[in-house]
Order: structure tokens, then sequence, then C-alpha cells
């Protein structure tokens, strides 16, 4: 049901239980679920059914530490939200994920992974991927794990006649949400633009926030500095604890023995290689998702590494060039997307410009630290070890990884994945939202997406959002229903 | 010289010290691995030495 104004909305008697702001895969996912369980819902995206340069804008904003992308290029502001440019990978949470891990500080979550298993068969028909397969242990401290490609699914483009049919979910596009503004313990209503000084207020009976990973932090510090507090009571962690996942070459390799095939299989789903639970635990490092790209067609760069190889291992080297032409070899890079600790100094916050409806735009800062350095080393040393064990090749780190210089400054310096800044907790005093992703002592606020991620794991996030979706549908389903 | 506003004064105070914390803030951030000694976490194993960033068995 598209409403064309808010003035239209008001006037059409629709009396929405829910408002979710924001129409990316949580937004979308959760206006999906409680339309089956008969909840009215209304979502209110700030963009058009397509981004322009202008909408970007308020997307800007400044980055403080480590080289990242340009926040504005990082997501889109439009319906559908970022799965416009979503790369398609679909990888769950693991186990290990959810627990609380004594070498990093700051992890656990209040829920288990089994909350979220109930709806990953509904995560996957949405996504379009068939079902996730177990973990395989290729050496005790590196197991294969299954990625799966969405094709992939734009949110915006699939569901956008579902939605505009439907009778229970309504839309209002281009109406930025500028603040919500609270009442006793709870939202009131959001304030939205209607235009260039035009705000207007929609009452709410519950409002979820689902803005993305960096937006619902700005939207909330914004709320909460303008009203005294009064939106997130406790703010310690808002903002803060925010992750992404650093992307990395670490390796080279020569396999052999037709090992290539494990690794260049076709989409839509693929073998990946990942430090097992085990090895995370013994050496205190990180997830990680690790992956092998051949050198071709830049074949010079495995003449090198070959020609390296002679003087490091003349033993291995002369038994290569004694199967050269009686069975296929390949370079291939090492490439990685691993997982961040979670430190309440990589941040949000408001910065000093601000967009052009007078909301302060955001600073982001954000650095790698010594733990996820210590991941990258002690995982591609792991991987190295197992193609020794298993005879299936050899490996030769990155002299980054060797000697501690910087991290080199690539194009693809992390996944594009925003996560944090509202983190799920069992406390106010470390987290933002319970283990409902209801935000601590409010009636009716909650907040969907990554950024109610306590920790990262190695996963893509989308998948997840969308699992954390659909259940966050059901809670307030069941909660509406009762009350 | 011109008495400013009490108001006008406590702004620019907070201004001055909203800087003063942004610098502070932009410090801590700078990156400092290129400041910090050399690391190196290779676990021990009794399988694979390392040798210039190789990792191979000890027959290679």
């Amino acid at each position: 049901m598209l409403f064309r104004s808010v003035d239209e909305f008001a006037r059409s008697g629709f009396r929405p239980r829910v408002c979710i702001v924001g129409t990316g895969p949580a937004g979308v996912s959760l206006a999906l679920r409680l339309q089956d369980r008969k909840v009215p819902c209304l979502l209110v995206e700030a963009g058009g059914y397509e981004f322009n340069s202008a909408s970007q804008d308020f997307y800007r904003g400044e980055v403080i530490g480590d080289h990242y992308h340009q926040l504005h290029e990082a997501r889109l502001r439009q319906f559908g939200g970022t799965s416009g440019h979503w790369s398609g990978w679909v990888c769950p949470l693991d186990a290990s994920d959810f627990e609380a891990r004594a070498y990093m500080p700051n992890s656990g979550w209040p829920i288990r992974v089994t909350d979220l298993d109930p709806y990953s068969a509904a995560a996957d028909e949405m996504v379009e991927v068939k079902p996730h397969q177990k973990d395989r242990p290729m050496t005790p401290d590196i197991d294969y794990i299954h990625y799966r490609f969405s094709p992939p699914v734009r949110f915006g483009n699939k569901y956008r006649a579902t939605i505009e049919r439907s009778a229970t979910i309504g839309l209002l596009l281009n109406t930025p949400v500028l603040e919500l503004v609270p009442g006793q313990n709870r939202i009131e209503s959001i304030k939205v633009s209607q235009g260039p000084g035009v705000t207007t207020d929609i009452r709410v009976d519950h409002v979820c926030v689902c803005t993305g990973g960096i937006e619902n932090s700005r939207l909330l510090l914004w709320s909460n500095a303008r009203h005294a507090g009064r939106v997130v009571p406790h703010a310690a962690a808002l903002g803060r604890y925010w992750m992404e996942h650093p992307v990395a070459q670490w390796a080279d390799v020569v396999t052999h023995n037709g090992y290539e095939q494990q690794f260049e299989a076709p989409a839509p789903e693929r073998w990946m290689f990942a430090p097992s639970d085990r090895a995370k635990k013994a050496h205190g490092i990180g997830g990680a998702h690790i992956w092998m790209r051949a050198h071709q067609p830049d074949l010079d760069r495995t003449k090198e590494f070959l020609h390296e190889a002679m003087c490091v291992a003349p033993n291995w080297s002369n038994r290569l060039l004694q199967r050269f032409g009686k069975e296929y070899h390949c370079g291939a890079l090492v490439q990685a997307e691993f997982e961040q600790f979670p430190v309440p100094e990589n941040r949000i916050e408001l910065g000093s410009k601000t967009d052009a409806m007078g909301v302060p735009l955001t600073t982001l800062y954000w650095k790698r630290s010594a733990a996820e350095r210590k991941t990258a080393c002690v995982a591609t040393y792991l991987l190295g070890e197992a193609l020794v064990q298993k005879d299936v090749g050899r490996l030769r780190m990155r002299n980054y990884l060797t000697n501690g210089a910087a991290w080199p400054e690539g194009d693809q310096p992390a996944g594009w994945h925003h996560m944090g800044g509202t983190r799920m907790s069992e406390s106010s005093s470390t987290g933002v939202v319970d283990k409902n992703c209801k935000v601590f002592d409010m009636d009716n606020l909650y907040v969907g997406g990554s950024s109610v991620f306590a920790t990262s794991g190695h996963a893509s996030p989308t998948y997840n959002i969308v699992r954390f979706a659909l259940r966050l549908g059901d809670h307030l389903a069941s909660k509406l229903t009762s009350s | 010289m011109i008495e400013l506003p009490r108001q006008g004064l406590m702004k620019a105070q907070a201004e001055v010290n909203s800087r003063r914390r942004s610098l502070v803030s932009r410090i801590l951030m700078l990156p400092l691995v290129t400041l910090a000694p050399k690391v190196w976490w290779a676990p021990a194993s009794s399988t694979v030495v390392v040798r210039d960033g190789w990792v191979l068995s000890k027959a290679d």
C-alpha cells in the first residue's frame, strides 16, 4: 500500500501497530513477517525507488583512523537499502560466535545460535539459496566451510510489488525521519521531513529503527541529543563497539594434485577455509573465511613465486618441476575476510557538519587492532600447515604479516559490513538493546539490522540480518497479539 | 576589548573543549602499527617450519 504523502497516509485511516524506519533487508524482512502474522505496519523510507547523488549526500561522513571506504558509497539510501549493491555472500553466524570468549573482551551474546536457527529456512527462501551445509574438517585447525551466493536478491526489486499490493504494509517513500520524539519510557512519534523546512510528526505505537549499521546509531544519537537522553536512556554503548570485516590478501600459494578444483568451484556455492573452533580457542584468534583466487592471467606472479621457492624449498621445487606437464598446477592469491574484535574506541559520533536537513553527519572512528593482525598471522600459518599436512601445496605469507609493517591500503580495506553501535547485551551498561532487540528501558523502541551484533564473526551480515528481522517480527507479533 | 555575552563565552569554550577532545581522539586513532615492535605469532609446530614467510615441511 503506497502512500504518496504523509497527508495521504493520515487521511487513509490505516493504523499500523509497528512503524519501521528504513526499507533495507532488515526493514523489508520485518514487514513481511508482520504481514504473515497479520500485524499492520508502516515502512518509512528516506529515499525513493532509486538512489540519486543528492540523496546519497545525506550519508556523507568523515572517517578517522585506518583507510576506509567513502561512507556515502558504502550504503544506498533507497527502497531496498544497501541490498541494491549487495554482492550476495551468504553464511550463518557460527555457534561459537555467540559465546563469551575469554580471549576476546566484550564478547558474548544474550542469545544462542539456536535462537536464530528456526528462521534459516525462511531466510534461505528470501535470499534464494539452498540450505547450508555443515563445516567439514580439513585438519583439526582448518575447516572447509560452506558459502552460498544469492543471485543476489535486490530487496527493493523483489518485494516492491508485494508491498505495494499489501493490505497490511503501508509504504512512505522520500520521507526522511529526522528524530524520534520520546514520552515516558516510550517513543510517542517520529518527526519526518516533507520537504525543505517542512516537518510533521507521525504518532507511533511501536517503532523499529532499521536504517543500517551506521544510520541506526546516528539517528539514535541525534534523537538522544535533541531530547536530553530520553530516547536511549542508557547510552554508554550507543555508537560504540562498531565493527567491520577487514579484507586482505594474506598469502600466495601453489597447489598441486588437482587441488585447485577444491576452491575454483563456481557459484552459487563454494567451499572456503576457516580456522576451526579449536584453533580459535587455542590461539585466541577471531574467525575468518579464506578463499583462493587463481593468479591467471597474472602468471608472472606464479613464476616469481616458483623462482623464490627454488631457493627456500629446493626439494619441494624439484618435486614440483618433475611433475610439470603431468598434472595441473595452480598459483593463487589467498584472500580473507575476518572478524574484528569489538572495542568501544571504534565508534560512530555525530560530526560538526550537518546534512541539508540540519542533522549532524557521521564521524566514524575505525581502525584495526593487534588482535586482527594476530588472527591474520595465525590463520594464514595454520592454512599453510594444513596444505603441507595434506601435501596439496605450499603457501608464502605476505611480508606485512611477518615483519609488522602497516596493513596494505588496497581498494577494499573491508567488506562494506557495518556492525555494532547498538549492540545486544545482557546489560544496559554494555549494550543498547536486549535479547529481543528492544532498547533497554524503552517500552516500544526496537532496533533491526547488524547494528545489534555484539560480535561480528566472519559471516557476511545480510543473511543474518534477515534472520534477526524475522525473529523480531515473531517477537513483536506475539507481544502485540497478547496485549 | 569587547565583552562577549555569557552564553557566547560558554559556547566558545564548549567549542574549544570539543576541538581538544576531537584532537585527542584523532591522535588516539592514528595507525600505531608502524611504531610497534615486529610481531610474529606463529604457533609452535612439529610438522612445519617458516622460512622467509614460506610455510614448509622440514623435508622441503
